[in-house]
C-alpha cells in the first residue's frame, strides 16, 4: 500500500473497501482471540477451523481472528457471519466442537442451537 | 432487559486488530480526516460540548484538559495515553487495545493535533504482550498508509506514536509517576499543581488521557455531541465499559450507558449469581473504589452517584461477591494489595496502610477489641486526608465502605469470634456430621496433614490440633458431611 496523500485519497479507499464488502459474499467466522480467548484455547480452535474448512472444501469461507467480543466467559466463542444473515454467536467452541458448527451450519445450514450464546449488546454507530 | 450499547467497543471482535483495512471499512480515520479539516478549537469545542469525561477513574472532563493543553505555552507538546491498568480484575483498556488498537491511536492523532503535540507515547504494562504486539502491528501500518509520521495525509500536521513498557507498578497508573517513570525516574508520583497539562513529561504541556477515554474520540468527532449526550445521563453522557468478574455467571466486558443501575449490568447482562447463590456485594473502582451492598442495586451508576456510596467509578472494574464472601476478608486483600504497591513516599502511606492491615489481621484473627475499630476508622481518615496521591488518599476506601455497610459482620468477628462467611481460618472449624457420613474415605485421603480418621463404611472423625483449615476435606465429600462451624 502506498502512502495516502490527501483527505481524499482517504476517503476514496474507505469508500472502496466498504463497497467491496457490501458485494462480498464470504462466509466470514470470527474466533475471538484476546487474551481471554487464547487462555481458554481459541488457537487451538482457529486452527481446528481451519482444518475443517480446507477439508470441507468449501468455497467462501473465511477464518479470522478479532480481538475479544465480551463475552469472556463463554470462551473459546465463534461468531459466524453470512452474508445477508444476522450473525450467530456460538460460545465453547472447544476443538471438538468445531466438527460440529462446520458441518451442521455451514454445510446442511442447521444453527447448533445447544452452544449459541445470548448477545445483550448492540453497536450504536 | 437491559441492553447493552457500544460506541468504545464498536469494533472489538468484530475486525481483525492486525488489519487495518478492517479498521478503515468501518469508517475508520475519518474522524481524523474531519478534525484536520476543522481548526484546531472547533475539535475542542466539539470534544468539549459532548461532555466526554476521562474513562481513567477520576472523570475530569476531557474537552476541559485539552484546552488546557492547547492553551499552554510550550516549544513541544506531548499526548500521553495511559494503559497502565493495574486494577485487580480490570481488563477493559487491554481488551480495547487487543481487539481495535486502532481506534487508541486515532483518539491520540486527533488529540495531537487538537492541543498542537507531534509526538505521543502509550504508556502499556509489560504484562500485555498481545496488547503490545498488535499496537506495534497497528503503529506500523497507519505509518505506511501515511496515517502516522510526517505530513499526515498530505497536511502539514505531523504525529508520531511510540510504545513504553511499564513494569508493573500499580502507582505508575497515577499520571504524575507515570511520567516520572517515562523519564527513567522512579515512579512517584509529585504535588499537583503544576498538571501535566501546562508542565508534563520533559516539563513540557502534556495531555495524558486513559485508553477508553481516547477510544471515544473518533466517534464523537465523526456524529457530533448531541449524538453523544444522548446516551448516560446528564452528568455523565455517553457508555462506560465495565469488566465484570468475580462470582457472576457471565464474566467478561460490558459496556452501558452511564446511569444504568447495578442490578441491571449484573443480573440482565451478568446472568445473576454463579450457583444461584445470593448477592453480597460489589465491589468498584479497584483498590481505591468500594464495596456497594444490595440495598444499593438500583442506583443508576454514574461518577457521582458512585462517589455518594463510598466507592468510585475507577476504571470500570466490577467484582460481584456472594454470600460466601467474607467482607473484612475483602477490604483485608484490597489493603494488601494496596500495601504492596504504595511507592513508599508518603509515610501515612507507607507505615499507615501496613499498621491498618495490622489491625484487620488481627479482627481476622479473632484477637481484636472493640477499640480496635475506633483506631481503625481514625487512621484510616488520617491516611486519606494526608497522602500526596489518589493511591494513598483512596487506600482506605475499601475498609471504610466494608465497615460502614457491613458493621456487623466486624463486630461478629470481635465480639462472638466467628466469621459469619466461614473464611477466616482462625475463626472457623471443620467437623463430620457423623448422620450423613458414609465413611467413604475420600476426605481422609486429600487431607493434606493426615487430621482425619475412621474406618471405612464408619462416620470419620477431623482432629482439629492436626487441621489447618485448608477446606479440602469440605470441598471433596459428596455428602453435605462436613460442616464449618
Amino acid at each position: 500500500m502506498s502512502k495516502l496523500n490527501s483527505i481524499d485519497e482517504l476517503r476514496n479507499l474507505v469508500a472502496t473497501l466498504k463497497k467491496n464488502d457490501s458485494e462480498n459474499k464470504t462466509t466470514y467466522l470470527k474466533v475471538a482471540l484476546g487474551t481471554c480467548g487464547i487462555s481458554s484455547g481459541a488457537e487451538e480452535t482457529f486452527n481446528e477451523l481451519l482444518k475443517v474448512i480446507n477439508e470441507t472444501k468449501l468455497e467462501n469461507v473465511e477464518v479470522i481472528k478479532t480481538g475479544c467480543l465480551g463475552y469472556c466467559y463463554a470462551e473459546p466463542t465463534v461468531e459466524v457471519n453470512e452474508p445477508g444473515k444476522e450473525p450467530i454467536l456460538y460460545g465453547f467452541v472447544t476443538k471438538s466442537k468445531v466438527h460440529d458448527i462446520v458441518y451442521n451450519h455451514l454445510m446442511e445450514g442447521k444453527i447448533v442451537k445447544e452452544l449459541i450464546v445470548h448477545e445483550t449488546h448492540k453497536i450504536v454507530l | 432487559m437491559c441492553e447493552q450499547i457500544r460506541i468504545v467497543l464498536r469494533n472489538a471482535g468484530n475486525i481483525n486488530p492486525e488489519n487495518i483495512e478492517d479498521y478503515l471499512k468501518n469508517d475508520g480515520y475519518l474522524a481524523l480526516a474531519k478534525a484536520l479539516e476543522s481548526t484546531r478549537e472547533e475539535v475542542i469545542d466539539i470534544i468539549s460540548s459532548s461532555n466526554l469525561r476521562g474513562r481513567g477513574g477520576g472523570g475530569f472532563p476531557t474537552g476541559l484538559k485539552w484546552k488546557f493543553t492547547m492553551q499552554a505555552k510550550g516549544d513541544e507538546k506531548y499526548v500521553i495515553c495511559n494503559a497502565d491498568e493495574g486494577d485487580p480484575g480490570a481488563f477493559m483498556d487491554r481488551s480495547i487495545l487487543e481487539g481495535d488498537p486502532h481506534s487508541v491511536l486515532e483518539g491520540m492523532t486527533i488529540g495531537g493535533y487538537a492541543v498542537g503535540a507531534k509526538k505521543g507515547i502509550i504508556y502499556i504494562r509489560a504484562e500485555y504482550p498481545l496488547a503490545v504486539e498488535r499496537l506495534k502491528n497497528a503503529i506500523c501500518q497507519a505509518k505506511e498508509f501515511g496515517l502516522l509520521g510526517e505530513n499526515i495525509l498530505g497536511t502539514s500536521f505531523s504525529f508520531d506514536i511510540e510504545i513504553r513498557l511499564g513494569a508493573g507498578a500499580f502507582v505508575c497508573g497515577e499520571e504524575t509517576a507515570l511520567i516520572h517513570s517515562i523519564e527513567g525516574s522512579r515512579g512517584e508520583p509529585r504535588n499537583k499543581p503544576p498538571f501535566p497539562s501546562t508542565s508534563g513529561l520533559w516539563g513540557k504541556p502534556t495531555l495524558i488521557n486513559n485508553v477508553e477515554t481516547f477510544a471515544n474520540i473518533a466517534p464523537i468527532i465523526l456524529n457530533g455531541p448531541d449524538w453523544f449526550r444522548q446516551y448516560g445521563t446528564k452528568n455523565s453522557p455517553g457508555t462506560k465499559v465495565f469488566a465484570l468478574a468475580g462470582d457472576v455467571k457471565n464474566v467478561g466486558l460490558v459496556e452501558v450507558p452511564m446511569g444504568t443501575t447495578l442490578r441491571e449490568i449484573i443480573f440482565d447482562i451478568g446472568g445473576g449469581i454463579k450457583g444461584d447463590k445470593k448477592f453480597k456485594a460489589v465491589q468498584t473502582g479497584g483498590p481505591s473504589g468500594g464495596c456497594i451492598p444490595i440495598e444499593y442495586l438500583d442506583t443508576p451508576i454514574d461518577y457521582d452517584s458512585l462517589q455518594n456510596l463510598g466507592s468510585m467509578m475507577g476504571s470500570g472494574g466490577m467484582i460481584v461477591m456472594d454470600e460466601d464472601t467474607c467482607m473484612v476478608d475483602v477490604a483485608k486483600f484490597y489493603l494488601q494489595f494496596t500495601v504492596d504497591e504504595s511507592c513508599g513516599k508518603c509515610t501515612t502511606c507507607r507505615i499507615g496502610n501496613v499498621r491498618l492491615l495490622e489491625i484487620l489481621e488481627k479482627i481476622t484473627s479473632g484477637n481484636a477489641h472493640l477499640e480496635d475499630l475506633e483506631r481503625m476508622i481514625s487512621l484510616s481518615n488520617v491516611i486519606k486526608n494526608s497522602s500526596l496521591c489518589g493511591l494513598g488518599q483512596t487506600a482506605p476506601n475499601p475498609v471504610l465502605s466494608t465497615f460502614k455497610y457491613f458493621e456487623d459482620e466486624y463486630k461478629a468477628h470481635i465480639l462472638d469470634r466467628v466469621c459469619p462467611a466461614g473464611i477466616c481460618k482462625n475463626l472457623i472449624r471443620y467437623e463430620v456430621i457423623p448422620q450423613n457420613c458414609q465413611g467413604c474415605t475420600a476426605c481422609a485421603r486429600v487431607c493434606p496433614t493426615q487430621a482425619i480418621s475412621g474406618e471405612l463404611r464408619k462416620p470419620h472423625f477431623i482432629d482439629q490440633t492436626k487441621c489447618i483449615k485448608c477446606g479440602s476435606c469440605y470441598s471433596t465429600c459428596r455428602f453435605n458431611a462436613i460442616k464449618i462451624v
